[in-house]
């Protein structure tokens, strides 16, 4: 048993997606004018739900590329970049959508700074917890 | 992770909407320029952006390999060009005018002040929107300064 459980390692990890996630949103919003530029999306809902699920607490080191990965944890879990389709594209076929940008941006953020005030309360549990043993 | 990315991805963003203001202010305040040192009435400009990659390539891998990460290839977006509108103006009826021709028409730059401002509301709903997303950035580093603190 580890004092760190799961949760702080999954709670890191969708933190650094989260960051990667603000990156691609900030570079669409600067392209909003930029001729021809597409929109780009990171994707990381299913990599990391999985990576939840992911039960076992042993660690398998893998030293080949034929070896299987045996609970991998939440450090695995990859993003996807994907280019947002326009259907009907204007005239400078640029398919960034401004408010649909901003949306995504407070919402990224706020999953964000959910996952920092998670991570920050099981620290505290934890603190509290090595305080009341003395 | 280094949210610093982010910030100078906005940063770009907001380098380039204020040369694009720049560049309206100075069609704004020539609208009556009959005169320019090319010579002829002064002739309405314009940007042209382009999407510029932050990284180097191998800041890319670098990236790509610590982060585990199907590496977004961060775009920022600068002035590619600052192009001349060559359409032309209109010639207004006014003999005494000292750029007259032999007709009596003065030939002025081709600028529609509507379509300068319209241009310049736009240009500033850009920058409010990238400066909205620094602030959303630094709001994120802030909550994640927290963790630990008691």
């Amino acid at each position: 048993m580890t004092i760190f459980d799961r949760t702080i390692g999954l709670l890191e990890r969708a933190m650094d997606l989260r960051g990667a996630r603000q990156r691609v949103i900030a570079s669409n919003v600067a392209n909003e004018e930029t001729p021809g530029y597409r929109a780009k999306e990171l994707q990381f809902k299913e990599a990391l739900s999985q990576a939840a699920k992911g039960t076992t607490m042993v660690q398998v080191r893998s030293t080949h590329p034929g070896h299987i990965v045996i609970g991998g944890g939440s450090a695995q879990a990859r993003g996807r970049v994907t280019e947002v389709p326009a259907a009907d594209l204007p005239l400078d076929a640029n398919s960034v959508s401004l408010d649909t940008e901003m949306a995504k941006l407070s919402d990224n953020a706020m999953h964000y700074n959910t996952a920092a005030t998670v991570t920050s309360m099981r620290i505290r549990q934890l603190l509290s917890a090595i305080r009341d043993a003395k | 992770m280094d949210m610093t990315d982010s910030v100078a991805v906005s940063v770009s963003a907001l380098d380039a909407q204020r040369r694009r203001l720049n560049v309206i202010a100075s069609n704004l305040a020539n609208a009556q320029s009959t005169h320019s040192p090319e010579g002829g009435p002064y002739r309405r400009r314009d940007v042209v952006f382009q999407s510029a990659p932050l990284q180097s390539p191998f800041q890319r891998a670098l990236r790509v390999s610590s982060m585990r990460m199907d590496g977004p290839n961060l775009e920022g977006v600068k002035v590619a060009r600052v192009v001349t509108d060559h359409k032309p103006g209109q010639a207004i009826y006014d003999p005494k005018h000292p750029d007259a021709d032999a007709k009596g028409y003065v030939l002025m730059p081709n600028i529609n002040v509507m379509e300068e401002m319209v241009n310049m509301i736009s240009a500033s709903r850009a920058y409010e929107a990238n400066v909205q997303a620094i602030g959303a950035t630094r709001a994120m580093w802030n909550h994640a300064l927290e963790i630990g603190r008691s």
